[in-house]
């Protein structure tokens, strides 16, 4: 990303910053993603899933670097059974999608731009940290309870499976716990 | 007793076992060769018939680019060879029937027609700010006038050696029959028309003016509808073809490179920068950075895509 291009004046609040009526009705995007996970089940025979990607791209990259270390683990080394790429996976090309997905939708909604979104009190570089730190230990916890807010909240619900939803009330209760301490950056 | 072992027809274990020769040089080749053909080829052409719809500099930054391009492509191609040094050997010779030949004496030929169109498109400003900065001035001046004088004609070259190029390296791996994947005539307008698709977006991402957005607009989607096309066509005729063809196909429709297809030629490089380009066409809107480079990102796949499956396909079903 050019660095250019990046805004480094504190844009207003999400609530106020002027694109809210181009975004998609929240409700008809909560129909059509259950119409994708259910096009999911249909067409792969599973639902659909986000963190494994990350995780796979993280094998990836430590099998670049330490390829022994990657054999000997038990956890990364199913990943590369029979010399096939971590990348070589439905969740990764999924999120390809969701990255397709996204930027067809902020084309339409005329909001395709480069820049941080955060709150007018917190710095660039204290929101990237913030993020970064958010992402490690969401992605940490999603593997500890194999699965996210897709594999486990989504996927998991659509079956009716008790630990999922029981996982997706636990997501609600630790966000709005934690927004207590965070959702001073945002105002 | 000591024996001989003689290899004989396809139980040379240099036929299956080594199926990626090529790495990452050829594919980067053909995608920067068919770049450069993209790029004459839409200048040279918008040159000639809509040149109130042009911008002269994308005719100076897209031959030099070209020129860049061409010359990273040719190192990339120069690096793959097992005996480098003998390379000179393809221009002390002309061989009508050998695709090879015709490359490499095309692509000799695209230098001098960059860099003369680069001299006939550079702005009388960026002229001046070359005084004083950079030796043989005097030649560029002899180039530019040269250029100038026969600008149509250069033109004229340009959509030739531009489709040539284009083309060439799609017959490169044509030719090659004992890889059914690439046994088809299909493959040179197929990756000429990806080169096309690919230059247009990067003048695109040259910021172009207003007036002159919806030309190359309309040559991303012209190209990427033909490419379209061609790729449908491609995988009906394997599809109906012998049973080699049908196996090479399945690598790529069912098989282990379905998702890298799926996901970053069909979705990536084709449907979703048409319908971001359509959009903004309807709406009269820059389609951004991220379309065009979206199509460039679909075209380097192709390259890689077929090289990869095309080496993986074979007559041992």
């Amino acid at each position: 990303m050019n660095a250019k291009n990046v805004s480094t004046s504190a844009p207003p609040a999400l609530e106020n910053d002027g694109v809210a009526g181009k975004l998609w009705n929240p409700y008809l995007g909560g129909v059509a993603l259950g119409l994708v996970l259910l096009a999911s089940f249909l067409v792969l025979g599973h639902g659909i899933g986000a963190s494994g990607a990350a995780s796979r791209l993280g094998a990836t990259a430590l099998n670049a670097v330490a390829p022994e270390h990657v054999a000997e683990s038990t956890y990364f080394s199913k990943y590369t059974e029979g010399g096939a790429s971590p990348l070589s996976n439905w969740l990764v090309f999924g999120v390809v999608g969701i990255f397709l997905g996204g930027a067809v939708a902020s084309m339409t909604g005329g909001r395709q731009k480069s820049g941080i979104v955060r709150g007018p009190r917190i710095s660039v570089g204290a929101r990237l940290a913030l993020a970064l730190t958010g992402g490690i230990v969401m992605g940490f916890a999603a593997r500890l309870a194999r699965g996210c807010t897709s594999g486990q909240a989504l996927s998991g619900g659509a079956l009716f499976s008790v630990g999922s939803w029981i996982f997706m009330l636990s997501v609600f209760a630790g966000g709005y716990a934690l927004a207590l301490v965070v959702r001073r950056q945002w105002q | 007793m000591t024996g001989t072992e003689l290899f004989m027809v396809r139980s040379n274990p240099g036929v299956d076992p080594f199926v990626a020769v090529w790495q990452w040089e050829i594919p980067l080749y053909l995608f920067l060769g068919g770049l450069v053909g993209g790029i004459m080829l839409i200048s040279s052409v918008t040159e000639l018939a809509w040149p109130r719809r042009w911008e002269r500099r994308f005719s100076f930054w897209g031959s030099l680019l070209g020129i860049v391009f061409l010359s990273a492509g040719m190192l990339a191609l120069f690096l793959d060879l097992a005996h480098r040094w003998y390379s000179f050997r393809f221009y002390l010779t002309f061989q009508p029937t050998s695709p090879m030949s015709w490359g490499a004496w095309i692509l000799l030929l695209a230098y001098p027609v960059l860099i003369l169109r680069a001299a006939g498109s550079m702005s009388d400003e960026f002229r001046a700010a070359l005084n004083g900065k950079v030796p043989l001035l005097g030649f560029v001046d002899w180039l530019r006038s040269v250029a100038a004088r026969h600008w149509r004609t250069l033109q004229i070259m340009g959509v030739a050696v531009g489709i040539g190029l284009g083309t060439y390296t799609g017959i490169l791996l044509q030719t090659l029959v004992a890889r059914p994947f690439w046994s088809t005539g299909l493959l040179g307008p197929l990756f000429l028309s990806s080169g096309v698709a690919g230059a247009a977006a990067l003048f695109l991402l040259l910021r172009p003016a207003a007036g002159s957005r919806p030309v190359l607009v309309r040559w991303v989607m012209g190209a990427l509808l033909f490419e379209a096309t061609l790729m449908t066509l491609f995988f009906i005729e394997k599809s109906g073809g012998l049973a080699v063809d049908r196996a090479a196909a399945l690598l790529v429709l069912a098989g282990p490179y379905t998702g890298s297809f799926i996901s970053l030629e069909v979705f990536a490089g084709i449907l979703v920068p048409l319908l971001m380009m359509g959009y903004a066409l309807r709406k009269n809107l820059s389609p951004g950075r991220l379309a065009p480079t979206l199509v460039l990102i679909g075209g380097i796949s192709l390259r890689f895509l077929m090289v990869s499956v095309g080496q993986l396909s074979n007559f041992n079903l």
